[in-house]
């Protein structure tokens, strides 16, 4: 006869009930709970082990060794060996579990000395490195730019806005810098130009003896943003504009004394802020002229 | 004592076969190398129509057409090939420069430079201004076999060692376009070099 159930019978699911108490109607029992006596055992766990397939079965046909089976009661005599089993393979041994995985604080365990890095090992080759590439292209670098920098106007000459500035074997200055509309070509039609284009005029004024050297110059434009300009462009050969042959003597000038030449420019839409004058045998030197303010 | 000498040791062979290294990859470069191919010119690709951006200016291959004969000078210039005119779009980027180097590339690789049959303006004898481009055309005489998709190659200098050059693509060409080109009895003329727009 059993107790009558205490209060809060049955328990909520998940717990087990009370020792001697029955489970309730329809209260399946929880896993791996042994059920009391006399209830049909739980539907079949598979065993552990062996696993599925052992052991396996004899091969078809195989013939039991002389001898076997062995009658009943029959044992051995002392000093017979026991004939062996029938040879069935033996289950291999069970796999070890696996072993838990170590806590991720935990800090490995200190492996056996590697010796030094590779760092440590290559430092004198690593240090020796640089010298032998400066040795072996450094050279060549610095004359490129040595050539580089002969052929090159980087050093500016220069003075105040339309003033005189000496250079090579002359004096230059800027008297002038505007811009030209209107311009037609030498039959007296408009030039025919994108709207978005400007022509740029310059006049130089240049104090130099006759056959000086500065009579072999070039002449850019350059605006703002440092772009530069050559004088007396493609674009320009129509035009009904002064002929522009370089810092040469003009022949309709003075033999003597100062002279003027007026290079043209195209330049897209942008501010410009002087001319350089540049002498092959001056650079890296240049005159850079300003118009006057 | 003995394990500091031999380290030294072999810092020192280290050193003398790393030298020995280098001198002798100088010495291969100098005499066993082509200095052209070392050198080659930086190839900037572009296609049809796309600007390809050089060191010191830019281009764009507009179109392409060919003929039989170009008209130059009010000569007819035949050819036994097939004259390609490439229609290009150049500008200088912050300095005046010319292009130097006008050639073709056919699709099996052979090489045509620009005709100097013609008069071609655009060619070595036009400066370009900064931002202001230009429009004009190149001519080529190539074989009737140039079908496929030729290449234009240009660079500021014939001198390209260590240059860019500018690879415009061209649209592929049918055999059967330049056949048509090629027996067109009609002559071409170059067009004027003018300022884009």
């Amino acid at each position: 006869m059993n107790p009558a159930p205490p209060p809060g019978y049955p328990p909520p699911p998940g717990y087990p009930p009370a020792p001697g108490y029955p489970p309730p109607p329809g209260y399946p029992p929880p896993p791996g709970y042994p059920p009391p006596a006399g209830y049909p055992p739980p539907p079949a766990y598979p065993p552990a082990y062996p696993p599925s397939g052992y052991p396996p079965a004899p091969p078809p046909g195989y013939p039991a060794p002389p001898g076997y089976p062995a009658p009943p009661g029959y044992s051995a005599p002392p000093g017979y060996p026991t004939p062996p089993l029938p040879s069935h393979p033996t289950p291999p041994p069970e796999p070890p579990p696996p072993a838990a995985p170590p806590p991720v604080s935990a800090s490995p365990a200190p492996g056996p000395s590697r010796g030094p890095g590779w760092w440590r090992r290559n430092w004198w080759a690593l240090l020796v490195l640089p010298p032998l590439l400066v040795g072996a292209v450094g050279y060549n670098i610095v004359d490129g730019y040595e050539k580089w920098a002969k052929l090159t106007p980087t050093q500016a000459v220069s003075g105040q806005p339309g003033a005189w500035v000496d250079f090579a074997d002359a004096r230059l200055r800027l008297r002038s810098l505007e811009e030209v509309d209107g311009l037609t070509d030498w039959t007296g039609r408009p030039l025919d130009l994108p709207p978005t284009v400007r022509v740029w005029q310059a006049v130089i004024e240049i104090d130099a003896p006759s056959g000086a050297r500065i009579e072999a110059c070039d002449v850019v434009l350059q605006d703002v943003t440092g772009d530069t300009y050559e004088a007396d462009p493609d674009e320009l050969d129509d035009a009904d504009i002064e002929p522009f042959y370089g810092c040469l003597r003009p022949s309709s000038g003075p033999a003597t004394g100062p002279y003027t030449v007026t290079p043209s420019f195209i330049t897209p839409a942008v501010e410009v802020v002087g001319v350089r004058v540049t002498l092959g045998t001056e650079l890296p030197r240049y005159a850079w002229l300003t118009p006057p303010d | 004592m003995r394990t500091v000498l031999g380290r030294i040791a072999y810092g020192l062979v280290a050193v003398v076969v790393l030298l020995g290294t280098v001198s002798l990859g100088i010495r291969l470069k100098t005499y066993a190398d082509d200095v052209d191919a070392a050198q080659r010119p930086f190839a900037v690709q572009a296609d049809p129509g796309e600007p390809a951006y050089g060191r010191t200016f830019v281009a764009t291959a507009l179109e392409v057409r060919g003929a039989g004969a170009i008209r130059d000078s009010g000569v007819d210039h035949t050819t036994n090939g097939v004259w390609l005119i490439v229609k290009v779009r150049l500008a200088a980027l912050d300095e005046p420069v010319g292009v130097g180097y006008v050639a073709l590339r056919d699709a099996a690789g052979r090489v045509y430079l620009a005709s100097n049959r013609i008069d071609q303006p655009l060619v070595r004898y036009r400066t370009l201004q900064p931002n202001l481009p230009v429009v004009g055309e190149f001519a080529f005489e190539v074989p009737r076999d140039v079908a496929g998709s030729p290449t234009v190659l240009l660079a500021e200098s014939v001198e390209l060692r260590m240059d860019t050059m500018l690879e415009l693509r061209l649209e592929p060409l049918s055999p059967e376009t330049v056949k048509k080109w090629a027996d067109d009895p009609q002559p071409a003329r170059l067009m004027a070099t003018e300022l884009a727009a």
